[in-house]
Order: C-alpha cells, then structure tokens, then sequence
C-alpha cells in the first residue's frame, strides 16, 4: 500500500519512531504534524551525524517538543549490533511505556541494515500489529549521468540476525533490488558470483523523469547478467516488491530449488517489502547487505518530497 | 599511471583546495601542489612530473593568474605539453572575474567556479573527466551471461546445468591435481581468482564426477558433495566490526557460543549436501534404491539427526525440508540471545563430526553401491569464512575420519588460520596438503601444461559451439616480428648501452647480437612509450603470447579470447575465426585495462588502495623499464627488509600484499607470500610478482627479468595518501636514474622570457 501523508491518516495515540541525518527530508514527518500529535517520539540518531544533521536533529527537537516527550537513542553504524546489546533494552522500555499504543516509524533515512534490523526487533517485541510505515522522498536526488551514490564496497555481509539460507549445496540465485549505487550492486553481484541472478528495478520512481537512471547506473551490472530477468517494482509500494519477489522467489510456504540471497539496493520501501515477503517465509533466503565504500557527499537527497504512508496494520 | 592536475594561484588555494577535494570524493585521483610540496622540495621536478603524468589539467584562472609566476609556467608547459606532445587535455575554469583570457586558452575555457555555478560546473567536469570505465562496460557487454560469444562461460557457475562440459573441460593436463584431489589425505587447493579452484572442486561432485567419460574412478570409489561457503551460508550474529574480519572485538564467551553455533550449522549443511547429492544421483539414475532402502535411509538419518516427523518422512527431499527449518531455529536464537541479549536455549547441540559420521555410516549401509566409497567433503570459497568459523573447519580437517576425505578451496594469499578447537594447530604435510594452482608462466614445463589445459577447454568449447576445430596456435595466429623496424631496435638498444652507433659497429656482429636479442623487448617499450608523443600500444599476439600475459589465469586467458572473437565478428574482418593480430592485442589491452578498474569497485574495503598502489609500483617500474641502463624489465618486486613486515607499523603494507595475491594483483611462485628466511639472521627478500595481465595497462613488459629492491618504508609510503606521491617521485629518481630537466624549451603564452 501506498497512502499519501496527511496528520488524519495516523493513529491518534502512539509512539512515533523517527531519526534525525544530514538529508533534510529526515525533519519532513515531525515539522508536518498539523494538529496530530503522538504520545512520544523515540529520535534516533547516528553517532557519525555531521553539522547538516546536527542542525536537522535540533530543529526535529524543536518541532516535536511542544507535542511530546522526546526520547533519543544514538546509533553507531559501524556497531550496529553493539548498538542493539547496549540500546536494547532502552528501546524496550521505551515502547513499554507506551503499552499497547501504536507505533509509527519513519523509515526515509534509516540505512536498510538498520531499517531490517528494527523492523525484525519490533516483531519479536509483539509490535507488528500495530506498527505504521511512513516514508517521506526527497525532493531531488543530485545526480548526473554516471556520478553514482557511493563508490567501492566495504563489505558484502549476510545481515545479522536473519536467517542463513538452508543446504549451500544448492545453486545460488540473486536476487537483487537495484538503485542508484551501481557499484555496491556491481560488486555484491562479483562477490555472490550467483547461478542465477533477477534485478529489480523501481518502476515507477519516485519522479517520472528519473526514468531510466537506475539503468543507466546498473549499466555494468545489466551486461554482465546478459539474459537477465528483468523485474520491476513501484518504488513506494512495498506490497508490490513482496508481490514480486513472491514471483521470482515463490510463495513463502514454498521451498526453492535455489540458495537464494536477497540483496536490498532499492528504495527504502522495497527494503520494507523484502521484509514482508521474508517475514512469512518457511524457506526465507539469505539477505546480503553490501556497505559502501564511501558516499558521495556532493551529491546527494536534497528537498522533501511527498510523504507517505506506505504500511499500516492489517 | 594517469591522474587531474590541479593548476592555480597561491591566492586561489582554497577553491582549488575544495575542487580537490570534490574530485577526490568522486574517485579521481588528483594532483595539486600546495597540497603535495613542502619546504625544500624540488618544485620543477614536481610540476614537470605532475603535467607530464596528468590525463587533464584544470587550470583555475583568475585575477591572480597574471601575477602567479609558477602557474604561467604550469600553463604554458600544460598546453604545449597537450599540443606537441599529446598530452593531457587542459580545460580552464574561470575563478572570479576576468578581463580577459589569452588566446590559446580561450577555447579551452569549461566553466566557472562561482558559488552559484561550482555545482553545475563540477559535475559537467566529472562527466568530461570520468574514469576509463569503458573496458570494463566492453567486457560486460560481450560477455555476459548467455551471450551469444563461445567464450562467455568463464565461471564456473555457468557450468552448472552442463555437468557433461564442465567434467570434460578438465582433463589430461592437470591429471596431478586430480590424483592428489582423489586421495583421501585433506587439501586445501589455493589459487587467485580465476584459476579454476571451483572448476576442479567441482569436477569431484558426485553429479559431475558420474559425467566425466574419462574419469578412472566412479560413483563407487570416489562420492563428492559439495558446500560453497558463501556469504549467507551461515547465520552472521553480525558481532565483528564491518570492516574486520578477526575476532580481536569478541568477548570470550561470545566467541565460543559463536563457535558452537557454526558448528551446530557446519554440520547440518554437510548433511544437507550428502542428502542433496543422494537425491540428485537418485533421480538422474547414476544410483538406484528400492522405495524401502530409501525410506529406511531417511528414517535412519531422520532419527540420527532429530528432524521433525522423522518417521513420517519418505525421501531425501522430505527429509531435506524438515533439515531446512533447523537454520530458521538457529537464526532466531542467534538473533535472540547474541543480538537481544535475552535469554534463549539452544535450540540443538547434537550436529557434531560424531553424527556427521554415523550419516555417512548409514548412507553406506542403506546404499550398497556406495559401500566403500569414499565420502569426499568439497568446501568452496574458504576465505569467507570468520576467524572463528575457520577454526571448526580446521578441526574437521585435524580429526579427520577414515569416513571420508575432505577438499577445500581458498584463494591464495588467504589470512592463514590453523587454530582448531582442539587446541592443536594445523599442521600443512601431516593434517592436509597444499594444492597451490599456480601456472608459471616462466617455467617451460609449467607453461606447456597450462597451454594444454587452455588448449582442451579451447577445443570443446569450439566443439560445442559449433565452430570449426582450430588448435589454439591456428585460432590465434602471430602478428609478424618486427613489431618495431629493426633499426629503431639498434637505435634503442645503442643508446640503452650508452655507446655511439660508431663504438657498437666496431663490436663483432654476434655481440652486436647478443645484445640485441637481449634488450630487444626493453627497446620495444622505449620505443613506443619512452618518446614524447608516441601512443602507439604495445602489441600483443598469438597463443603463447597470450597465454604468457594472462600470468597463468585461466579466466584472464578467456576473456581476451572472448574479448578478441568479439572484435574479430564485429570488425567484419572475414571469418569468425581465426583471429587477426590486431583483434587480439586490442583485447589484450581491454582485458588488462578491466581488470585494474574492476579492484577498486570489487574488492572489498582495500580495492581503491589496491589500484592505486598498483598503478604507483607501475608508475615507477615504468620509468626504470625505459630509462634504467641494464635491468629495465624488472616487474618482480623483492622486499629489502621482509622482517619489517612483522612490525605494526608496516601492518598495513604486510595486509596490502595479502590482499594482492589473494585479488591475483600479485603473483608468488607458490602462491603465498609468506615471510620465509632461512635463518632469522638472514632474511630472504619476499618476492612477489605484479601479474602480467596487468602489464598492458601499467604499460610494462610482461617479462620480468629482474628483481627491484623496494624497501617497507618505500612501500608504505606509497600506501600513504599525504606521502605517496612524494615517495613515488624519489622512488622513479632512485630506480631510473633519471635527471630531471631545469627548463622547458618553449615559446611561452604570455609573452617574453620567463623569470
């Protein structure tokens, strides 16, 4: 699903979830509140913020401190799961304390490891029925003909936590959502060296006009894989990347032929609809998380762009 | 190798300073000089190398220029290099305001570096200016997946559905590997990348085994079931840093529940693949058993391994299923108790190289055929393994079992782990053997074998394709000999030897010979690249020629053959094969041109270090090729002081080396770059070779022919991004011993002598 954003269409009482970074669409949700005003608000940060995101976190403050009470939480990206010993049960009390409110997460700036870790941890904490998804774009991506978003990879890692995928004897099949960092996918795909690969490319993207960039980033990649399967998936609407991976991938109650890996290069909301599909999988595939060398700071989100609510409980 | 230069006035210094560091973000190289020289150095030596070496010189004009001596001389050498030597491309980029530009320059003007024009011009620059991905768009192109090219199959995962061709690829030449690969005593087969460790490993699995025509072993002797290592193969509690792979950060208790849970997951997946291989076999008719034996088999394996239903359970597959949701349970107490924190039980403890046995022992009793034979365990891709990971596959190897045998894969130059959980290392001779799968392209006996194996794969690929049957010196002919004419060769060869033509004409003519045969490949290079202006490439060709310069790689084999029947069908020049000359030194430089670009977009953490220390020991081997008076070919790199490699400050330089053997940047004799004196008070230097595909490229003869010395703090320095280029500079002084020039003879752009 994919609902726009207005302050009717959340919970009246809940926890909102939300992180501050340099993009400035991570203050979108919390300077749009209107007259909806949630409980409290958990504000995540990452330790690593530079002056751009200290400035965004400080405006969230000031946004959302007339409405509620404001809890923060830093994150070291580089530690995630030493994050998750030491914060776990910060995070814990913290939504205790909001019994059985529901929960509003704003994903935009989450990294995907991050944003498939949290969304694991609030399912094993009984959140799931009650959590809402919500995704602001930015207004521009600052992108040029081949300037990527990042460059080299870091490290190509099985994300922690989820699950291994059964019987390594199998021939592997990639599967891989495909975004504007053409190197990480490059490389994921060289690393994985898979039998059989299908690249997921947004469609439609957030902007009519972006038509094609994926592509054009991906370029390397699209030759490589020669024959490809070649998948779309809307690029807001995570219902339509777990219906496609039920199609590349099979229904969750089925078992593969394949050792298959998942590996979320896409938008933020296809990471999500990875995580519908792998959350009901008898079978789940491995999900492959590839850390970027290095980002390219020059050019990046810039704006906000239309917010959405993109998952609600059923 | 190529970089940006960066000229500007000392008044511009900060814009120039953030154009620097936007390149550099971007992935260029670049070159300025406020950045680069300090106090002392020799800044005409600097400016002359830092033009001379520049693919594209920016230069930022603005009010400041006319009064900025040093850069009018930069600009002047700039754009009389570009004009008259074809060097790189100047582009001007206005700072401020400008009354006016000189002529030349004019038409050179690219934009301004205004705040409200420095986005847009900044990314037009990097359009104009991206790196050289083009070699590596080409090779994607032609030869990806399923392409129609004969030679695309060059992994071998896309041998996979075709078990018949992939047993077939591999057979007399490389009979030795094979003998050792079907003893029972452990091995650990270790090559770069490409080489074809997965190929052989793979050539032992039941399914492919039972397809080789002309295997001396069957199903009966010798039963393989193969694991690949991968990344997602096994729970990652995700405890270590991103970028590490030790345990150094692990707690202790951590550590082993860590251990135990591999183990516990280790185990099971061996399981899984004897059962997968047991099934496979079973539906393509290479084994038989009654509806009961099989029934009775999975029940016997349910029982032993706990599986779910195990009594309900009717075949491989069934039982296969109930194995799967195990991983599941794994996952969540590794989620639960190592990443919550919470307190969780361990959901089994009983997969153990004990129950790995008693499986194998009731294949054999429920399978009759396979009663005596040998259970070989193929691990693939070793080197992804954690630390702690390794340690329980070094047990399996330690303890071992007359059960069955175990085979491994890893690349070379992998961190050596012997720890085992028994406390008792392993030991290379007693506990496994060292496979390394090394071709030498230098040694005769070696390279004929190599050139018998590219030859058989050769040949059946041909077959497959339908194409006529061509042996490999017919499909790629030798262009002519006098790749350069004969006196230019004498020309080079003179003054290589600092001798007048007079005092050579008075040697005798088999000196004269001598000497000629003996430098010829030196006055090649000078020749083509040690003039200005001259751009013509080295030229590549015939079977021996490249096979020599894929360094004993099969898959760099492969790609130029693909890469050359590639240019040969769309140049139209006659028929597919064979193929011309020119198609296949064009390849040659396209593969080699990839394939330094590929390390800084594949490798993980290190590759963009990796590239440019490559493209830095090129740089200076390149120089000491074309001006060293005696020993030009000299690409084998020998380190001076290898017992510093043990000292924490050359950390970084001993994990460089490891990681460019293990990326097949360099190359050892056996493989491992190990530190191995003789006698603690007589260190033998480490030598490691840089990889002859990477010659084209680096522009260095592919012959090495001599040792050069570098010492660890020459090396490091060159790892260094404040000191590398510094130390590049005084190493290319040091090893061509070349002087400088003072002054330029040129007219200049503005007019009248220079201060």
């Amino acid at each position: 699903m994919k609902t726009a954003f207005r302050e009717a269409i959340l919970p009246d009482h809940c926890l909102l979830i939300l992180c501050a970074s340099h993009e400035e669409r991570s203050k979108a949700v919390a300077t749009q509140l209107g007259t909806w005003s949630p409980s409290g608000a958990l504000l995540l940060h990452y330790s690593d913020s530079n002056d751009l995101g200290r400035r965004h976190h400080s405006q969230i403050i000031s946004a959302l401190e007339p409405h509620c009470p404001i809890f923060e939480c830093s994150f070291d990206e580089n530690r995630v799961i030493r994050n998750f010993n030491s914060q776990n049960s910060q995070l814990r009390t913290t939504i205790e304390a909001y019994g059985e409110q529901a929960i509003v997460i704003d994903v935009s700036v989450l990294t995907k490891r991050h944003l498939l870790l949290l969304l694991r941890w609030l399912e094993d904490y009984d959140c799931w029925d009650r959590l809402w998804i919500v995704y602001t774009e930015p207004e521009e991506y600052e992108i040029e003909g081949h300037l990527p978003l990042s460059f080299g990879v870091s490290s190509v890692q099985q994300l922690p936590g989820f699950s291994s995928s059964p019987n390594p004897s199998r021939p592997l099949h990639a599967v891989m959502f495909l975004g504007y960092e053409g190197d990480r996918a490059f490389a994921t795909y060289e690393l994985l060296q898979p039998k059989k690969t299908t690249v997921i490319i947004p469609d439609p993207p957030f902007k009519e006009e972006w038509s094609g960039r994926t592509e054009s980033l991906n370029s390397n990649l699209l030759s490589a894989i020669g024959q490809y399967s070649l998948e779309s998936a809307d690029s807001l609407d995570p219902e339509s990347s777990k219906s496609i991976l039920i199609k590349v991938c099979g229904a969750p109650s089925q078992r593969s032929e394949f050792s298959r890996a998942l590996c979320p290069l896409g938008t933020k909301p296809q990471a999500v609809g990875t995580y519908l599909y792998l959350r009901e999988c008898i079978d789940p595939p491995a999900v492959i998380y590839t850390r970027a060398l290095r980002h390219n700071h020059n050019f990046y989100s810039r704006g906000v762009g239309s917010t959405w609510l993109i998952h609600q409980p059923r | 190798m190529k970089h940006v230069f960066i000229s500007h006035a000392g008044k511009d210094t900060p814009i120039a300073v953030k154009l620097y560091n936007d390149l550099t973000d971007v992935g260029h190289d670049v070159c300025i000089d406020r950045k680069e020289l300090t106090f002392g150095d020799d800044t005409i030596a600097f400016m002359n190398n830092a033009i001379a070496e520049a693919h594209t010189v920016l230069i930022l004009f603005s009010e400041h220029t006319d009064a900025a001596v040093w850069q009018r001389k930069e600009i002047n050498a700039a754009v009389w290099n570009e004009t008259a030597q074809d060097g790189g491309k100047v582009i001007v980029l206005k700072v401020g305001t400008v009354a006016k530009l000189p002529p030349l320059l004019g038409p050179k003007l690219y934009g301004a570096l205004d705040p409200d024009q420095y986005k847009d011009t900044l990314q037009k620059l990097c359009t104009e200016i991206k790196s050289l991905d083009s070699a590596t768009s080409l090779v994607c192109k032609v030869l990806g997946e399923g392409s129609e090219n004969p030679f695309w199959r060059i992994r071998a995962e896309y041998f996979e559905e075709m078990p018949r061709l992939l047993a077939e690829a591999f057979s007399p030449p490389i009979s030795a590997q094979f003998r050792l690969l079907e003893q029972m005593h452990p091995c650990f087969l270790e090559g770069s990348r490409g080489t074809g460790k997965t190929m052989l490993l793979l050539s032992l699995r039941a399914r492919i085994l039972a397809a080789r025509s002309n295997s001396p072993v069957g199903l009966s002797q010798l039963f393989g079931i193969y694991v690949r290592l991968e990344r997602g193969a096994f729970c990652n509690a995700g405890i270590q840093t991103a970028d590490s792979r030790s345990d150094g950060d692990i707690e202790r208790t951590e550590l082993v529940q860590l251990t135990d849970l591999f183990s516990q997951e280790f185990y099971l997946c061996l399981i899984e693949s004897l059962l997968s291989e047991i099934a496979f076999c079973l539906k393509s008719g290479h084994l038989s058993l009654s509806a009961s034996d099989h029934s009775q088999l999975v029940t016997a394996i349910g029982n032993l391994t706990k599986a779910a239903d195990s009594a309900r359970l009717m075949d491989c597959d069934e039982l296969l299923d109930a194995l799967a949701e195990m991983h599941g349970s794994l996952a969540e107490f590794v989620r639960k108790k190592l990443i919550y924190r919470q307190t969780a039980d361990v959901p089994f403890t009983h997969f153990d190289i004990r129950l790995f046995r008693r499986v194998v022992d009731a294949v054999r009793k429920h399978i009759p055929f396979l009663r005596s034979a040998q259970i070989t365990i193929l691990l693939d891709e070793y080197e992804n393994l954690f630390s702690y990971q390794k340690v329980v596959v070094n047990s399996l190897i330690k303890l071992g079992s007359s059960a069955f045998s175990i085979k491994i894969a890893r690349k070379a130059g992998t961190e050596e782990a012997s720890a085992t959980t028994l406390g008792q290392d392993l030991q290379e001779t007693h506990d496994y053997t060292r496979i390394p799968l090394v071709y030498s392209v230098e040694d005769d006996a070696d390279f004929s074998r190599y050139l018998q194996l590219l030859e058989n794969m050769v040949q059946r690929t041909l077959a497959s394709n339908n194409l006529a049957s061509l042996d490999l010196a017919a499909l790629l002919p030798a262009g002519p000999s006098d790749e350069i004419p004969p006196d230019a060769i004498r020309r080079e060869v003179v003054s290589l030897l600092k001798m007048t033509d007079e005092e050579f004409d008075e040697w005798d003519v088999d000196k004269q010979s001598t000497k000629l045969t003996y430098y010829r490949e030196a006055a090649i290079y000078r020749h083509l690249y040690g003039k200005p202006g001259r751009r013509t490439k080295k030229r590549f060709s015939g079977h021996k020629d490249l096979a020599f310069v894929s360094s004993g790689v099969i898959r760099y084999f492969l790609e130029i053959l693909g890469m050359a029947f590639h240019l040969q069908v769309s140049s139209g020049d006659g028929d597919a094969i064979p193929i011309l000359p020119k198609h296949q030194s064009e390849a040659v430089h396209t593969v080699s041109d990839h394939n330094l670009s590929m390390l800084s977009r594949s490798v993980e953490c290190h590759g963009e270090t990796l590239k440019y220390f490559l493209l830095d020991l090129g740089d200076c081997l390149r120089q000491k090729l074309l001006f060293h008076t005696s020993e030009p070919e000299a690409a084998r790199i020998a380190i001076k002081d290898p017992e510093s490699l043990l000292v924490a400050a050359f950390d970084d330089l001993n994990t460089m080396i490891h990681i460019g053997v293990r990326e097949g940047v360099f190359q050892t004799v056996d493989g491992r770059p190990g530190i191995r004196p003789k006698h603690v008070d007589d260190p033998q230097p480490v030598e490691v070779n840089i990889a002859r595909i990477f010659a084209p490229t680096l522009q260095i003869s592919p012959r090495l022919r001599w040792a050069t010395l570098f010492t660890c703090p020459e090396l490091s320095g060159l790892l260094s991004r404040d000191e590398r280029r510094k130390t590049k500079s005084k190493l290319i002084g040091r090893l061509s011993g070349k002087k400088v020039k003072k002054t330029d003879d040129h007219a200049t752009l503005f007019g009248g002598t220079e201060e």
